[in-house]
């Protein structure tokens, strides 16, 4: 791997094409589990060990895949290492896997999972997609973390299921529905792009 | 080899699932004795929670609690020193919002009053319908009077979830006709 890919990668997954806020991806998944912050790093350590892994099988097996069924070969993929995980938590973790509930068998339909094998697993070595799998997952939990802290704040008056409600604010039944999370979502991506957009026509005029 | 004839996608597919198969189902086979533990595990801490034993009671779960009727081994009763019940623990099964919800409700000897309520399989919506599973929420039905002919409702006392009302109605439509089966089937055979 080249000097300075990772970092490139990163910084790619992380801001210049992050899976909510650029691609829009993902959006289902984020709507339902972010109203509370455990659900949310709990999803978003789910979905960077399946991206991760599956963009590395793909990734492994490209030259392998036909052309005509890549799609069914890489959602056969997804869904094995999803039920594995599965089975593993059940048996090892069952607490946790209890707290998981119906989570471990959404992250099959997450779309960035699909998303990074057509786009990159697909036509890149192994290392670099598994890579670029976990840095994907990343931005992914990040948005996640940020929109869940504000649900979670302002829905419930706590953080991580600790009251902190000191004040005694009414807390807004809104922040706990899914809408909540389309005007925060909306925001952020309004906000980004608008930082995006500045920087891009700033460095127009410079340049 | 041509990669994209036709004998080449149908053997690559067929060894594709064949292989990835094989490894859930040998993964499935190995864990099963774990899962099926854990499971048991999950469903006798529900039965002794709802009968108002302490969860560290599950080593001892046999002498405990045992089934109350010959015809029916799904039905738990706690006894006390002179072999009089205590409570009984029903099994609670119905249809949730998205998918079955199961669990037990615990009943007092005298059916009276609700013992507890605890769940063991949920599919509700996380972060909304799935909050059936916090203990504030299954707390609150700890005590709760029965009368013959009248349903638990909501209020008083009684909470459902915010913005999660057709899962909190489903859990109170599956709760009050769990008790009427058992007033109805049930309580006449046991209170003997």
């Amino acid at each position: 791997m080249k000097k300075g890919a990772v970092k490139a990668l990163f910084i790619r997954n992380i801001w210049d094409e992050n899976q909510v806020l650029r691609q829009i991806l993902g959006i289902c998944s984020l709507l339902a589990v972010t109203n509370q912050l455990t659900n949310s790093l709990v999803m978003g350590i789910g979905l960077i060990f399946a991206v991760a892994l599956s963009s590395l099988t793909i990734s492994a097996l490209r030259n392998y895949i036909p052309h005509r069924v890549r799609m069914i070969a890489q959602t056969l993929i997804i869904a094995a290492w999803v039920i594995l995980f599965d089975i593993i938590l059940k048996a090892v973790l069952p607490d946790i896997s209890r707290a998981l509930g119906p989570y471990v068998g959404l992250i099959i339909t997450n779309c960035i999972i699909m998303g990074r094998a057509e786009a990159f697993a697909q036509m890149n070595p192994p290392l670099e997609s598994l890579l670029d799998g976990v840095f994907a997952g990343l931005g992914y939990t990040i948005v996640l973390v940020i929109i869940a802290f504000v649900r979670e704040l302002l829905g419930f008056g706590t953080i991580l299921g600790v009251d902190v409600n000191f004040i005694g604010f009414e807390t807004w039944t809104i922040m706990v529905m899914p809408p909540a999370a389309f005007f925060l979502v909306g925001v952020m991506i309004w906000i980004v792009n608008n930082v995006v957009a500045r920087k891009q026509a700033g460095g127009g005029k410079r340049g | 080899m041509n990669k994209d004839s036709y004998v080449y996608t149908i053997v690559f597919t067929f060894v594709l699932t064949a292989f990835f198969a094989t490894i859930l189902a040998v993964t499935q086979a190995y864990f099963l004795p774990a899962i099926t533990e854990n499971e048991t595990k999950v469903e006798r801490k529900a039965i002794l929670k709802v009968l108002g034993l302490p969860e560290d009671a599950l080593p001892t779960f046999d002498e405990q609690v045992v089934p109350a009727l010959a015809s029916d081994l799904n039905i738990y009763a706690t006894l006390d020193a002179d072999g009089e019940p205590l409570g009984y623990a029903f099994p609670l099964d119905g249809q949730g919002l998205w998918g079955s919800i199961r669990g037990y409700i615990g009943i007092s000897a005298e059916f009276d009053r609700l013992l507890g309520l605890e769940f063991i399989e949920q599919n509700e919506t996380p972060g909304l319908g799935g909050r059936i599973d916090e203990a504030w929420y299954k707390e609150q039905f700890a005590g709760v009077p029965l009368a013959q002919g009248q349903a638990i409702a909501y209020g008083d006392g009684l909470d459902s979830i915010t913005g999660a009302t057709s899962s909190s109605n489903a859990v109170l439509g599956i709760l009050n006709a769990t008790i009427e089966r058992v007033m109805t089937e049930h309580k006449e055979v046991l209170a003997k």
